[in-house]
């Protein structure tokens, strides 16, 4: 993308702004908080694309709202450019909510079709709208729409139904919010109200056996349902469902469920499927993984995307992983010692969680997620005011004084041989050197690839930067991994991890279906 | 351990590398050694004193370069920056040949490939003098040092692991046995005068002392639970007017606090062998430095 920022005069922008329904009914004082806040909140601002520049990409975890000011965008075909739009955003209409409201990525290609001027509101930002209270309803209401039909379009299941068919649905839809775990979303036995699909985060499913005994059979993630069994068998819950962190899931009530089935019979097919899937996986569900499920649930280490697994049975105890974190990041950001499952250590390393609390901690927006999951921070835009590392529930994350922490961000820019790192501050700043010179550990830096703030932005330099394992991101190898050498630390996702046990299914599953669709 | 057996499954399929167990590598290099000295394959007839000692040499400095890529950060950051600079097909295979996983096979076949030249280079030389037999004494030990260091690397972790409750990190065992001596001295608070002094007379004692390493290595060696012995005799001592709810629980103090003795010794046993392994690597670079220099001072080149 190669938008500019586009300079615009508050009161031609709130001009413009205008035209957004949303926020027509904005007070004076919630206008002035807006306008202000502009130059302070990174990433906030107006946006210039020309004609066919993209202005969000498919995938891309860039989580802001965005409001067509000028000009005109729609949502391309990313596989086929040349096919016609699917939907067309004018002047003053809104989209990106669910990155914006959600976390989620992108979920399609947004190109502008003329010259297109737009407003980005990032996802910490949000609040400058939420004030008031039409924008906030209203926006949930669109966010509602879109995440039902983002989510129909991205499960399989649903992938026949026509466009008028989820028109008819939507009203029949509810967007339910938990942010706790352990809250009952159905419970055993109780009358079936309607069916769900997990639009974020992570339930698990808790079967109370004949023997009064309770076994977690499996956890469902986003693109999952549950709730079929009461309604297409008996009218009662066969197994309860709990939240396991914070989720979000959309409820279609009974009605709409049936209306579903009525017409069509291939959905209710396949659901009856699922069902006879899960009565088969309470035979398998032993005592013992039924514990080893709900400690692993309790502890993340379902919920990570990416977790760092030590074969207890291969470590010798060498602490060169540790050794090799630290020479790379300034401090280690991996302690060996952690939560044992059998012959499995996950040390205290960042899991990169489905529900990153890190990240919605961060007023600035600099807690970010990569398209393949990792979480890592964006250093310009860091204060060093330390919320992440209080929000963290697994205390991985740490701040580190500015020194040791330049020094080692130049030394990683030094092995690149590039400015993907943050870049220092201006004085510590060296000539860059020959190929020899770099080899010999002189080099510091090659000319920056991408634009250095000016002097005068670059002034607040905080005292110290939160660090946390980020996959080594921007290396081409993960230290702790790299420099084991009895290959017992390993990077796995949770569901890679239980794929043999068939109670969670990988991300990899949703963003497949996310492809197809 | 179905679950656990499961989970091991999963992890393998995704682990990238393909080695197995080490010793079971060991087995492998020792084997084509063997059946190379059976083969009785001699270098070329061209080669006298001079290329074998500079062809031994150059294994032996292989072996140790293991050394630099595992302690020395600047050499690794190197080989990734350049790395990186490598079209991404050949530097995906570059970074999986800098594995310090793949260093550590390449290097047991350097340690053991070393014989070859060596064998060599001795039925060119011309009779060994004290040094020369001290040198290959040396190496010999080197190779027990190696192999012994295989065997603990790779059988060691698991017998740690098979006993219940024990520290992954060398450093956390002082402050858990410090925890164990306190929640054990609160235990006995408002108990009777004859149950506090069996405390003191039979407890405290080993709360406060170390078991004899030898008799946990032994443990370690024989594959023995080292505490049985111990927690026998206490449930014999236990006081009469005593609750024994309260014994029991001083008696899993104790199976704890020896536990983790035992565990420390494994883990020191661990770390340990290395700084062996080294102390020989020093020797050796020492005496082949002044079998280097004699042998150019007498012979010249
Ligand atoms: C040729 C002579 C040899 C030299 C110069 C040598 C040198 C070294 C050095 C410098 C280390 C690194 C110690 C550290 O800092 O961690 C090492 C480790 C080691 N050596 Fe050797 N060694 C030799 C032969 C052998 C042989 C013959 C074996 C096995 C048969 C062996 C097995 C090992 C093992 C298992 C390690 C520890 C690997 C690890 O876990 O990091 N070495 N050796
Ligand atoms: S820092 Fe903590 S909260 Fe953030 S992704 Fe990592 S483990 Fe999760
Ligand atoms: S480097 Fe490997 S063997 Fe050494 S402590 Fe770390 S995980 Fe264990």
């Amino acid at each position: 993308m190669t938008a500019q920022s586009a300079a615009t005069a508050p009161d031609e922008l709130w001009r413009l702004l205008q035209q957004c329904d949303a926020l027509r009914t904005f007070s004076e004082r919630e206008r002035e908080a807006l306008l202000t806040a502009i130059p302070h909140e990174p990433g906030m601002g107006v946006r210039r694309f020309a004609a066919r520049e993209l202005i969000c990409r498919k995938g891309e975890y860039e989580l802001s709202l965005c409001i067509v000011l000028e000009g005109c965008a729609a949502v391309v075909n990313d596989v086929d450019p040349a096919l016609p739009p699917t939907a067309i955003f004018m002047p003053g209409s809104i989209f990106g909510e669910l990155g914006a409201m959600r976390g989620r990525p992108r979920s399609s290609d947004v190109a502008a079709l003329a010259p297109t001027l737009v407003f980005f509101v990032p996802r910490h930002a949000l609040k400058y709208l939420e004030v008031n209270e039409y924008a906030r309803n209203l926006l949930a209401e669109r966010y509602r729409e879109h995440a039902v039909r983002a989510m129909m379009h991205q499960v399989d299941l649903f992938a026949a139904l026509p466009r008028e068919f989820i028109d008819r649905l939507i009203p029949h839809c509810r967007i339910e919010r938990h942010d706790l775990r352990g809250v009952p979303v159905v419970q055993q036995g109780a009358e079936g109200t309607g069916f769900y699909i997990v639009l974020d985060g992570f339930v698990q499913v808790v079967r109370q056996r004949d023997d009064q005994q309770n076994r977690v059979l499996a956890y469902l993630r986003e693109g999952e349902c549950f709730g079929e069994m009461s309604l297409l068998g008996s009218g009662f819950a066969w197994a309860s469902v709990l939240t396991a962190g914070k989720c979000e899931l959309i409820k279609i009530d009974k009605d709409g469920f049936r209306e579903l089935c009525r017409d069509f019979p291939a959905v209710e097919q396949r659901l009856r499927e699922v069902i006879a899937r899960r009565q088969e996986q309470e035979n398998r569900v032993t005592a013992e993984l039924s514990e080893l499920l709900e400690k692993s649930g309790q502890l993340g280490i379902i919920q990570a995307e990416a977790l760092l697994v030590m074969d207890l049975d291969r470590c010798t105890g060498c602490d060169n992983c540790v050794s090799a974190c630290e020479s790379l990041h300034g401090r280690s950001r991996l302690i060996r010692n952690g939560v044992q499952i059998g012959q499995y250590l996950v040390p205290a390393a960042c899991r990169h969680c489905d529900d990153p609390k890190c990240m919605n901690a961060c007023p600035t927006g600099a807690v970010r997620r990569r398209a393949e999951g990792e979480i890592y921070f964006d250093y310009e835009a860091c204060i060093g005011c330390g919320n992440c590392a209080i929000a963290c529930p697994f205390d991985t994350i740490m701040m580190i004084d500015t020194p040791v922490f330049d020094a080692a961000q130049a030394r990683k820019s030094a092995i690149m041989g590039r400015e993907f790192f943050r870049p220092p501050a201006p004085e510590s700043r060296e000539e860059p050197v020959g190929l020899l010179g770099q080899l010999l550990g002189r080099g510091r830096r090659k000319p920056l690839t991408r634009p250095q703030p000016a002097p005068a932005e670059a002034t607040h330099v905080p005292s110290s930067y939160p660090i946390k394992c980020d996959l080594c991101d921007g290396l081409p190898f993960m230290g702790c991994v790299h420099s084991c050498p009895t290959g017992a630390a390993m990077r796995i996702e949770a569901a890679e991890l239980f794929a043999n046990l068939h109670v969670v299914t990988s991300r990899a599953h949703v963003r497949r279906v996310e492809e197809a669709g | 351990m179905e679950a656990q057996g499961a989970l091991g499954a999963s992890i393998d399929a995704v682990r990238r590398t393909p080695q197995g167990r080490l010793s079971v590598w060991l087995a492998g290099c020792l084997a084509a050694l063997v059946a190379f000295y059976l083969s009785g394959f001699r270098h070329p007839p061209g080669w006298g004193s001079l290329r074998t000692g500079c062809l031994t040499l150059a294994v032996f400095a292989l072996a140790a370069l293991y050394r630099v890529r595992k302690r020395w950060t600047w050499w690794d950051l190197r080989t990734m920056w350049f790395g990186a600079r490598l079209p991404a097909r050949l530097g995906g295979w570059w970074r999986r040949a800098d594995r310090l996983e793949t260093w550590r096979h390449v290097h047991i076949a350097a340690g053991l490939g070393v014989m070859i030249p060596l064998w060599w280079h001795i039925q060119e030389g011309a009779g060994a003098s004290r040094l020369e037999i001290v040198l290959l004494a040396i190496v010999g030990l080197l190779l027990v040092s190696g192999v012994s260091g295989v065997l603990i690397q790779d059988f060691l972790p698991h017998a740690m692991r098979i006993r219940p409750g024990y520290e992954v990190r060398l450093e956390d065992i002082e402050g858990a046995l410090h925890d164990l001596y306190v929640e054990a001295e609160e235990a006995i608070l408002g108990r009777p005068e004859a149950f506090v002094q069996t405390y003191l007379r039979d407890i405290r004692p080993l709360m406060l002392g170390s078991p004899r390493s030898a008799a946990l290595l032994w443990a370690t060696l024989t594959g023995s639970d080292p505490t049985t012995a111990v927690t026998d005799r206490l449930a014999h001592r236990q006081p009469e007017t005593s609750d024994p709810a309260a014994w029991e629980r001083l008696t899993k103090l104790v199976e704890r606090k020896l536990r983790l003795d035992h565990n420390r010794v494994n883990l020191r046993l661990s770390r340990g062998w290395v700084s062996a392994h080294l102390v020989l690597v020093v020797l050796l670079a020492v005496l082949v430095s002044f079998h280097i220099a004699g042998a150019l001072y007498f012979a010249g080149l």
